[in-house]
C-alpha cells in the first residue's frame, strides 16, 4: 500500500502525466462534444424533414398509403418521375438524402396479401462516422414507416400478425460518389469503411506520433550521455549532424511504418476478400503513393517537432516528454475531428483554429486520397509541405549556435538530492 | 606563433559574470594548465575555444582564427574532451574510433592509431556501454588523438581515474606534447599539473591571478609547491 500510494503521488506529480493523461482528455472531448454540436444540429437533413424522392411506379391506394407513412415518420417525400434510370444523378441535384421506388403491382401486392419489394437509396455523403450514423438513423425511420404501413393494413380485416409486423420488403442500396452500393451486409460496408476510412488515419497518426519521440529521443541521448558536446566540436556542420539525425529517426519511422502498412495491407486483402463487394475502397497504386508521400511529410514534420523538443529539453525524459506534450493535441485533436465528422461540420472559427494545425491537412490529405479528390490531396499536401519546411528551419534556427547546449525547458521541478 | 590568445573575454549567463575580462596566451607547444576552484570558469573558457559557447565581450583566437567568426577553421585545428563526456553505448570502441576517422576524412592508418593510443587491446571490439570509466576515458582521448589537433583541449581529463588510467593518460599527453601538439588542460590534481604543464595559469571567479611556469610561480610566491601556492592565491584573491 505504500508504494501504490508512491506510485501515485509520484504519477500525478509529473505534470505530462496530469496534463496528458487526467487533464487532457477532460478538455479535448468536451471540446470535441461542442464543436460536433453544430454537426448534430445539421443532421436536418436526416431529420424532419429530410427530402426524400419518391418514384410511384405503382399509383394505387397502397403507394399513397406509404408515402403519408413517410411523410408521418418525419420525412418530405418529393415525387419524382424516373426517366432513363437518372435516378443517381436527381438524387446528387436535388440533394435529397434518399430516395424510393415503389414498384408497379405495389398495391396490388399488398391486397392480394404478399410482400412487395420497395427499393431504398440511402445518399452516404462522405465516409465518416457521422454519415453512417445518419443513414443508419434514416434506415430506421423507413421501417418506421413500413411498421405505420403495417398497422394501418392490420386495421383492415383477415391481416396476419406476422405480416402487418412487416408488409413491405426494403432493398437498401447506399449512393456513394455516385455509385450504387449494395447494401445487402451493411455490417459488412461499415467495416469496409471502418477499415480505409479509420483505420489507416489512426495507424498513420500512431506511425508519426512514434517518429517524433524517436527524434527527441536521438538528442536527449546525446545530452544525457554527455556525447554532445564533443559531437559539436567535431568539423562537420550542424546542418549536417541536424540532417543525419532526421534521417536516423526517418528511417528508424520508416521501418515501423514498413511493419505497419505490411499489416495493414494483409488486413485489406483478408477483407476485401471476405466481404466480396462490388465496390471497394482499398487503396490503389497511385493512392497508395500518394498515401506515402502524405506520410513522408508528416513524418519529416513530426521529426522536426522531436528536434524541437529534444533541442529545449536536458535529457531523454524531458524530450520524450516534451515531444508528447507537443505533438499530443497538434495530432489528437485533428484526429479526433476526423473521426467525428469532418472538419467541414465546424463552426468558422473553430475550423480556422484546427486548420492551422499541420496534422489536420494530414488527415484531410489521407480523406482525399480515399476520395480519390486529386486537388484536395495537392492543396493539402502543399500545406504540409510548408509546414515542414518551417519546422525542419525553427528546428535548425535552434539547432545552430549555443543554444543546442544552454537552452533548457524543464516541465518537472526536480527536488535537490540532500 | 600562440595556440590561443585570448583579450578581455567575458561571458555572461544571465546576469552572473563567469568570465571577467579574461586574457591569455598559450604558446604553440607544449602542456599549458588552467588551474581554478570549480565553478572559477575553466570549463566555460574550454567550451568558447572548443567554439560551443559565444564570448559575451572580447576575443579569442586559435592559432590565428577567431572562435566565433571562423569557428570551422577552429574546429577542423582542434580536438575537445569535455569533463564528463560520455560514450555511445552501443557502439564498440573500435566503430567509435572508425566514426571519428570518417568524420575528419582520415584513413584506416589513423583508426589503427587510435586504437594503439587508447591501449585497450581486444577490448577496443567491446561495446562501450560495457566500458569501465577509465577505459571510456582512453578511448574518448585515443578519439581526440588520432586526428592529430593542433590544439587539443582536455578539460579534467583525469578526473576519476585509478592511478593505473590516470597514469596512462598523463603518459600520452606527455608523449603527444613532444609530437608537437598543443595541450591546454585543467585538473585539480596538482601532482598531475606540476607533471603534465609546462605553464599554467590560475582562474578565480572568472579572473586569471597568476600565469606563468610552475618553478617561477612557486619560487615568486615562495612557497614549496602548487598546492601551496594554489591555496596561498586563492586566499589572496579578493
Amino acid at each position: 500500500m505504500p508504494l501504490v500510494s508512491k506510485e501515485l503521488r509520484e504519477l500525478l506529480s509529473e505534470k505530462t502525466i496530469l496534463i496528458g493523461v487526467v487533464l487532457m482528455p477532460l478538455v479535448i472531448f468536451p471540446l470535441i462534444g461542442f464543436s460536433m454540436a453544430p454537426v448534430n444540429m445539421r443532421e436536418g437533413d436526416a431529420g424532419p424533414g429530410a427530402a426524400v424522392l419518391v418514384v410511384d411506379q405503382d399509383g394505387g391506394k397502397y403507394a399513397a398509403l406509404f408515402v403519408e407513412a413517410l411523410r408521418k415518420t418525419g420525412f418530405n417525400p418529393q415525387p419524382i418521375q424516373l426517366q432513363n434510370d437518372n435516378l443517381l444523378q436527381l438524387i446528387e441535384n436535388s440533394g435529397a438524402s434518399a430516395a424510393v421506388i415503389i414498384p408497379q403491382g405495389f398495391s396490388t401486392q399488398l391486397e392480394q396479401k404478399n410482400k412487395p419489394t420497395v427499393k431504398l437509396f440511402l445518399k452516404l455523403a462522405s465516409s465518416s462516422i457521422v454519415e453512417f450514423e445518419r443513414i443508419g438513423s434514416m434506415r430506421d425511420r423507413f421501417y418506421a414507416a413500413v411498421s405505420l404501413m403495417g398497422e394501418a393494413l392490420a386495421s383492415e380485416e383477415g391481416v396476419a400478425v406476422s405480416f402487418y409486423k412487416a408488409p413491405i420488403d426494403l432493398s437498401g442500396e447506399v449512393v456513394y460518389r455516385d455509385q450504387i452500393i449494395s447494401e445487402t451486409d451493411a455490417g459488412q460496408l461499415f467495416q469496409q469503411f471502418f477499415a480505409s476510412t479509420l483505420l489507416i488515419p489512426i495507424a498513420l497518426t500512431l506511425v508519426v506520433t512514434t517518429s517524433g519521440t524517436i527524434a527527441a529521443t536521438s538528442i536527449g541521448l546525446e545530452k544525457e550521455a554527455k556525447t554532445l558536446e564533443m559531437l559539436l566540436t567535431y568539423p562537420i556542420g550542424r546542418s549536417t549532424i541536424l540532417a543525419s539525425k532526421l534521417l536516423g529517426s526517418t528511417v528508424v519511422a520508416l521501418l515501423g511504418t514498413a511493419s505497419l502498412m505490411t499489416g495493414l495491407v494483409f488486413y485489406f486483402s483478408r477483407l476485401t476478400a471476405f466481404a466480396g463487394m462490388s465496390i471497394t475502397l482499398s487503396l490503389s497504386p497511385l493512392n497508395l503513393v500518394l498515401l506515402m508521400v502524405v506520410l513522408f511529410f508528416a513524418l519529416v514534420t513530426t521529426l522536426g517537432l522531436g528536434v524541437l523538443a529534444g533541442v529545449l529539453a536536458g535529457d531523454v525524459r524531458g524530450s520524450q516528454q516534451l515531444a508528447g506534450l507537443i505533438q499530443l493535441p497538434l495530432i489528437l485533436l485533428p484526429l479526433l475531428l476526423f473521426l467525428s465528422g469532418g472538419i467541414q461540420s465546424l463552426q468558422q472559427p473553430l475550423a480556422t483554429i484546427i486548420l492551422i494545425i499541420p496534422f489536420t491537412h494530414l488527415m484531410l490529405a489521407i480523406q482525399a486520397i480515399l476520395e480519390s479528390s486529386y486537388l484536395n490531396i495537392l492543396l493539402h499536401v502543399g500545406v504540409m509541405v510548408a509546414w515542414t519546411v518551417a519546422i525542419i528551419g525553427l528546428a535548425a534556427f535552434l539547432f545552430r549556435g549555443e543554444r543546442l547546449l544552454t537552452m533548457r525547458v524543464k516541465l518537472v521541478r526536480r527536488k535537490p538530492v540532500v | 606563433m600562440y595556440a590561443v590568445v585570448a583579450e578581455g573575454l567575458w561571458r555572461f549567463f544571465g546576469d552572473n559574470p563567469v568570465l571577467r575580462g579574461v586574457s591569455l596566451a598559450v604558446e604553440e607547444g607544449g602542456v599549458y594548465g588552467l588551474i581554478g576552484p570549480n565553478g572559477a570558469g575553466k570549463t566555460t573558457m574550454f567550451r568558447i575555444l572548443a567554439t560551443l559557447l559565444r564570448p559575451s565581450r572580447g576575443t579569442a583566437k586559435v592559432f590565428g582564427k577567431d572562435v566565433v567568426r571562423e569557428a570551422s577553421d577552429v574546429r577542423r585545428m582542434i580536438a575537445y574532451l569535455p569533463e564528463e563526456a560520455g560514450v555511445y553505448k552501443n557502439l564498440t570502441g573500435r566503430g567509435f574510433l572508425k566514426m571519428v576517422s570518417r568524420v575528419y576524412g582520415l584513413g584506416s592508418s589513423a583508426l589503427e592509431q587510435g586504437v594503439t593510443i587508447s591501449g585497450l587491446g581486444e577490448d577496443v571490439d567491446r561495446r562501450m556501454g560495457e566500458y569501465s570509466k577509465g577505459m571510456r576515458r582512453r578511448i574518448l582521448l585515443a578519439g581526440c588523438l588520432m586526428v592529430k589537433p593542433r590544439l587539443a583541449i582536455l578539460d579534467e581529463p583525469t578526473a576519476g581515474l585509478d592511478v593505473e588510467h590516470s597514469v596512462y593518460v598523463r603518459k600520452i599527453i606527455r608523449q603527444y606534447a613532444e609530437q608537437g601538439t598543443t595541450f591546454i588542460v585543467s585538473s585539480h590534481n596538482m601532482l598531475e599539473v606540476d607533471y603534465l604543464c609546462d605553464r599554467i595559469a590560475l582562474i578565480h571567479r572568472g579572473s586569471i591571478i597568476a600565469e606563468g611556469k610552475p618553478r617561477e610561480l612557486t619560487a615568486s610566491h615562495n612557497v614549496q609547491n602548487l598546492e601551496e601556492l594554489f591555496v596561498k592565491k586563492m586566499g589572496e584573491a579578493p
